[in-house]
């Protein structure tokens, strides 16, 4: 099936009443959630997956995408508004956005970002259609030691880019593989660290450990903090219409934006706040008054949203071509999959086009659903932030330990709830990310059973890991992603030191 | 200090995660065991919980580190968290509405300002309201009640 027929039969699914009103449900609850400050897309996700067992794949798939992409709408909003950015993909927002809105152009800066993130989310989808048919093509060639490399890769990756000590991100890698390790083991059935318990040979349920890390340790945090209220600047539905000029001054960093957002969103790591660093740094770079950004200019505000929504589309293309999730959210969509019966990667496409092109489909209709519901009802989902936090917060809780318990009726998945819970929350305080650690426990059973099968297959010589040219072409980029900042920065230091006339003071 | 006992308590549990795993068939390159991936996971933590800890003996920067919090903050994380585990404890032997009744009034409580008799109206409502849409509507098997 080729991309435009696939898109015309990814339609028919997607506009069927069940699958359309799942996306409406998935977008408003992911504005909602970007709106929110607290809980962010992946614990909403996670919490939301239980709710998910009664529909079909299709349906499930498209209403958590939904939540996924719509959280980076809604998350500008509270980012140009209140100046507190709904979740981390939005922080670069409230540099310029909120400087917009005290200086009168809320309206045009949510407006911008609206339409941004509508454009570069629809952008995305079209790059996801082309190069994820095209990635899972190419991934039917690989065998284990492809998908070895490609997970230890990932991984690397993943411990550069998420922020903070690469030693730390190592931990939490190992954390995460020893994680994936309990249970009954994938190729003999052999039960380790189980210590007796039936329930432990299942292993740990993924959904638990990522409402933990980050749905109960958000709310620890927030807890922390006690009663807040937040000044919202208000906006008039006639404020909603930027000037000509903004419009021309936003539509290439939207363009930019678009692109940056989904060629970041393709690589491992927290790559919707990435996008937006990149974006913003692209268009200070290319700006003819630099020095006024952060002082309210529309650049700064178009390029980073649709930076953060062409992301979302980017990052699904490793999860439905290869079957291999790079960031958090998308470990949840893969483990929606597999709950529902579908194996993951490259032959997706092919045996469930129903589930690939109708979500892509969705996409499409999601982006248009989220530019209707966020422009004009703007000042409905901001007074969501008028509901007190501590009840939030209570609630948030009780549907995690219900989400939590639902999954298996396990008593086991609630301790590992709480468990994980103040894990994240101890993670929170030494400012650890725990990406690196929930993509390990997905990627560990990948890597031991590519690991085991390739020795299996090459008796032993250890060489055909490596030495196959697509797996050496994938450690090689991990390598140079791991190693080449330290040496370059030694590099830079050594020819500091050597230049004529270091070392000395001038007068 | 308190950053160093954290990483020497991440390399002893490191290590008595790798002491298990040497204990399960480890095979050999050709034919690997159910033991020859946790150990060389065990490996791999071990050597990066120890460099954490050398790293951080040495002053390597070491994040935004525990910070102490006011009393007040504290007892609300506190509170949460015995909320939290309270609630595991409890539900298999109260059933799910009467866990559900204490967390939210214990969590509305110490978590905000609001007055009892708000208290419990919001928590009665939420545990049948929640206890409707799992147990009833989503059909979650929630222990309902000890008898």
């Amino acid at each position: 099936m080729g991309p435009l027929e696939g898109l015309v039969y990814g339609f028919g699914v997607a506009l069927t009443p069940a699958n359309l009103f799942a996306c409406f449900v998935g977008v408003l609850i992911g504005t909602i959630v970007g709106v929110l400050p607290g809980i962010g897309p992946v614990g909403a996700m996670a919490l939301l997956l239980p709710s998910t067992f009664a529909l079909s794949p299709t349906t499930a798939l498209i209403m958590l995408a939904g939540i996924y992409y719509g959280a980076m709408y809604g998350g500008s909003t509270t980012s140009i508004l209140v100046n507190v950015p709904g979740e981390a993909a939005s922080v670069v927002t409230t540099l310029d956005g909120y400087q917009m809105a005290r200086k009168g152009r809320a309206g045009a800066a949510l407006a911008v970002s609206a339409v941004g993130s509508f454009v570069a989310g629809s952008l995305g989808v079209v790059g996801l259609m082309l190069f994820a048919a095209w990635l899972a093509d190419a991934a039917l060639q690989f065998g284990p030691p492809e998908y070895f490399a490609l997970s230890v890769t990932g991984l690397a990756v993943l411990s550069r880019l998420s922020g903070g000590s690469v030693l730390v991100a190592f931990a939490m890698v190992g954390l995460g593989l020893a994680i994936g390790t309990v249970g009954m083991e994938p190729i003999s059935g052999y039960r380790r660290f189980t210590f007796g318990s039936t329930q432990l040979s299942q292993g740990l349920e993924l959904v638990p450990i990522i409402m933990g890390l980050y749905g109960v340790a958000e709310v620890l945090v927030l807890a922390e903090e006690g009663l807040r209220r937040s000044e919202i600047v208000k906006v008039r539905m006639r404020e909603l219409f930027p000037t000509r000029e903004e419009w021309r001054r936003s539509s290439w960093p939207i363009a930019r934006g678009s692109v940056v957002g989904f060629l970041t969103g393709l690589v491992p790591g927290p790559t919707t706040v990435l996008a937006t660093f990149i974006s913003y740094t692209v268009e200070r770079r290319l700006s003819k008054t630099p020095e006024r950004f952060g002082t309210g200019e529309i650049e700064g505000v178009a390029g980073p949203e649709a930076a953060n929504n062409g992301a979302t589309a980017g990052a699904m293309v490793p999860l439905l071509s290869l079957g291999i999730p790079f960031s958090p959210a998308t470990a949840i969509l893969l483990g929606a999959l597999v709950i529902h019966g579908i194996q993951p990667g490259p032959m997706l496409i092919t045996n469930q086009p129903a589930v690939f092109w109708g979500v892509v489909a969705s996409m499409y209709i999601g982006n248009v659903l989220l530019l209707i519901l966020n422009l004009p009802l703007v000042g409905v989902f901001v007074s969501i932030l008028r509901l007190p936090q501590h009840v939030l917060s209570t609630f948030v809780l009780l549907l995690c330990l219900v989400g939590a318990f639902s999954l298996s009726n396990s008593f086991l998945d609630l301790w590992v709830l709480v468990g994980m819970g103040l894990l994240g929350y101890l993670f929170r305080k030494l400012a650890i990310d725990p990406a690196p650690l929930i993509v390990a426990v997905v990627l560990g059973p990948v890597m031991e059973k590519t690991l085991r099968q390739t020795l299996f297959m090459a008796h032993g010589d250890w060489r055909l890991l490596v030495f196959r040219p697509l797996s050496l072409a994938l450690f090689a980029i991990g390598a140079l992603v791991l190693l080449g900042p330290p040496i370059a920065a030694a590099l830079r230091r050594r020819a500091a030191v050597s230049a004529p006339g270091a070392g000395t003071v001038s007068p | 200090m308190r950053e160093r006992a954290w990483g020497l308590g991440f390399l002893a549990a490191s290590g008595a995660y790798l002491a298990a795993a040497l204990a399960f068939p480890l095979g050999d390159v050709a034919k690997p065991g159910p033991g020859f991936f946790p150990v060389g996971v065990g490996v791999f933590l071990c050597l990066a919980a120890g460099a954490l800890t050398i790293g951080r003996r040495r002053g390597a920067p070491a994040g935004a580190g525990v910070a102490s919090l006011p009393r007040d903050a504290r007892a609300r994380v506190f509170a949460t968290i015995l909320g939290l585990v309270a609630f595991c404890l409890l539900l298999p032997w109260l059933g799910y509405p009467a866990c559900a009744f204490l967390f939210i009034a214990l969590l509305l409580r110490r978590l905000g300002d609001a007055r009892w008799p708000g208290v419990v109206i919001t928590a009665v409502l939420g545990a049948l309201l929640s206890y409707y849409v799992f147990g009833v509507l989503l059909g979650v098997p929630l222990p309902s009640s000890p008898f």
